[in-house]
């Protein structure tokens, strides 16, 4: 048990206290779907537990009455407990934000809008300009893909891989489009891959929607973006100067030394590919120190563009 | 986890019920759950207790019993209770838990519990294949009562220590960041900092603490990038086919210039930062090549040499 799953369950319990007291005799049903009780029988646990609280003397005139009567909730308390608990600042921004983030996608909900200002005024009279939240702008294709998403719907699109800046067509199952980082993703089955994979929406060139529908993968919950080193990584020890510091706090890396104005890091990429046009991009500030596989990439890369340049 | 949830029941219950401050010796002899038999036991559970119920917005203040203040007891203020949301319909509240349910925040406690203590809404939870990553955990948080509170914070950026005067925050491309006037620079002077570079966060001193200069907003906060100041440039860059309408998507500005003998496409390009510019460039691989102005060229062609 955690402090942070008491504090949410004993939270939940309060809320519902003072919902009831305001609103009393409500149905099991409605308070089920307001308070995020998934089983009814959670909901009949956390009113025992109220059964047996109550006020010093602990006779049954000081505990409280809570149970459940012809389908409709009944909460027999004195009020001590009818004013509802101030938000705390994670969970204020935890809510404001999510919503100023969701407001501003499209098409834009006129409710959601609306519970915004109310609550940023309420939690900051007179300075509603003190909080902002936003999601990267929406490529293209986000909205077909929701949509395909949502439909079950196979589609077919044209997919600029990071890999090789070379084009592919493959046919994928949407499960959900996520935004992270910065950019948007698309988590779908790959049929090309035969697997799981994330997509960056913006490099998706064109796509058709297909007439054929799939069923949906269970368990799909919103991808990892980033990348999570694993037996198939390809690794390489990087040594970077002062201005190629941030690689180590954007990847994630291993530290194996800093000192002498180097940090040296152990990199994972799934493609040797990545790191290549890292270290490209790097130039003087960052070295390679060992990787075989990224050692030729590289070198391949570099001498591709400089051929490009009529400089080979 | 019940006992613990039915002992904290029962303390709020009598502290409220009360109305008066209670002291710790009362609390173990009266309160169902607390009969500890040493000292040092009772102290623990009671120190765990109020850090379960501050992570839940009710911070024990400590008051003297009686005008002589001899001896001090516990109270809950006021201040504790909500002040907000009761005028959210329920069309507003189901929006923003579907809202809430979208957005990945983080372990802390959030959104989702924020929605309950405003009564809750009437949502089921259902797939939505649409969502997004905003971290809230526990530091932007600290943050958000700075600036809530308008109280000073200190942190340490870039190894140095600092003292800001938190204006606001913003979530911006995939990133919280902050804005505020370093202490004896003028309030004007706005710097931004970005949140999860910003170690060792703690509030310096009292809430009230500044005043907001009156012309700021939390959207301009990283509205323009470093590198993107300057006089504006135009690139002159060629694109393989593969490449060519990615390049134009996702330069701002770019512009088609027609193509030359290989088929390849001729885009101008807007930019400002040289160096920033290369970096963007080089994400195309060799199927870009960067045709004028000649300086930008010789960057490109010196940056891929300097690593070698």
């Amino acid at each position: 048990m955690s402090a942070e799953s008491t504090s949410r369950r004993l939270n939940r319990i309060l809320a519902m206290v003072a919902w009831i007291i305001a609103n009393p005799y409500p149905q099991v049903s409605e308070v089920m779907e307001r308070f995020g009780y998934r089983e009814r029988k959670q909901l009949s646990k956390d009113l025992e537990l109220l059964f047996v609280c109550g006020l010093p003397g602990y006779g049954p005139e000081d505990l409280m009455w809570a149970s459940i009567e012809d389908d409709l909730v009944v909460l027999d308390t004195a009020d001590y407990f009818s004013r509802p608990l101030r938000l705390t600042p994670p969970e204020a921004l935890g809510l404001l934000s999510a919503g100023m983030a969701a407001a501003g996608l499209d098409p834009p909900n006129p409710a959601l809008g609306r519970a915004v200002e109310k609550l940023t005024a309420a939690l900051f009279p007179g300075a509603p300009e003190a909080l902002d939240a936003e999601l990267p702008p929406e490529p293209e294709h986000l909205d077909a893909l929701r949509r395909a998403a949502a439909d079950r719907r196979a589609v077919l699109v044209t997919y600029l891989s990071g890999g090789a800046n070379r084009t592919t067509d493959r046919v994928v199952e949407p499960a959900m489009v996520h935004a992270s980082l910065g950019w948007w993703y698309l988590l779908a089955h790959c049929r090309l891959a035969g697997d799981r994979r994330t997509f960056r929406v913006d490099r998706i060139r064109s796509l058709t929607v297909l007439d054929e529908t799939f069923d949906a993968a269970p368990g799909a919950g919103p991808p990892t973006v980033a990348f999570t080193p694993s037996a198939d990584s390809v690794y390489a020890v990087l040594a970077l100067g002062e201005e190629a510091r941030w690689v180590a706090e954007y990847y994630p890396v291993e530290t194996v030394s800093d000192g002498g104005g180097e940090l040296v890091v152990r990199f994972a990429a799934a493609d040797p590919r990545v790191t290549a046009r890292l270290l490209i991009r790097l130039g003087d500030r960052a070295r390679l120190v060992e990787g075989e596989e990224v050692s030729r990439e590289t070198e391949r890369l570099r001498r591709a563009i400089l051929s490009r340049y009529g400089e080979a | 986890m019940r006992a613990v949830i039915e002992r904290l029941i029962n303390l709020l219950a009598f502290l409220i019920d009360s109305g008066r401050p209670v002291t710790a010796r009362e609390i173990r002899l009266t309160v169902h759950g607390y009969g500890q038999d040493s000292d040092a036991a009772f102290h623990r559970m009671f120190e765990r207790d109020k850090d379960t119920l501050r992570r839940l917005g009710v911070k024990l203040e400590m008051r003297s019993t009686d005008v002589w203040e001899v001896e001090k007891g516990y109270v809950i203020p006021d201040e504790t209770y909500r002040t907000i949301g009761p005028d959210l319909t329920e069309e507003e509240r189901t929006a923003l838990a579907l809202a809430v349910h979208m957005m990945r925040t983080g372990d802390g406690l959030s959104g989702s519990d924020a929605l309950l203590k405003l009564g809750g809404a009437r949502f089921v939870e259902a797939a939505v294949p649409m969502g997004a990553d905003l971290a809230p955990g526990e530091r932007p948080g600290a943050v958000f009562e700075a600036v809530f509170e308008q109280r000073r914070l200190r942190f340490t950026y870039h190894g140095s220590r600092r003292t800001v005067d938190p204006y606001g925050m913003r979530y911006h491309r995939g990133r919280w960041y902050f804005a505020g006037a370093e202490k004896g620079r003028p309030a004007e002077e706005i710097r931004t900092y970005r949140l999860d570079r910003a170690e060792g966060l703690e509030a310096a001193g009292p809430a009230g603490a500044f005043e907001r200069p009156g012309g700021f907003a939390a959207r301009d906060i990283m509205s323009s990038l470093p590198w993107e100041t300057g006089p504006e440039l135009t690139a002159r860059v060629r694109c393989g086919p593969d490449a060519a309408w990615w390049a134009e998507s996702r330069f701002p500005g770019a512009r088609k210039a027609g193509r030359d003998a290989e088929g390849w496409t001729l885009l101008d390009i807007p930019y400002r930062a040289e160096r920033n510019f290369v970096n963007q460039i080089l994400t195309l691989d060799d199927a870009a090549e960067v045709l004028a102005p000649p300086g930008l060229r010789r960057a490109v062609i010196s940056r891929v040499r300097s690593g070698a």
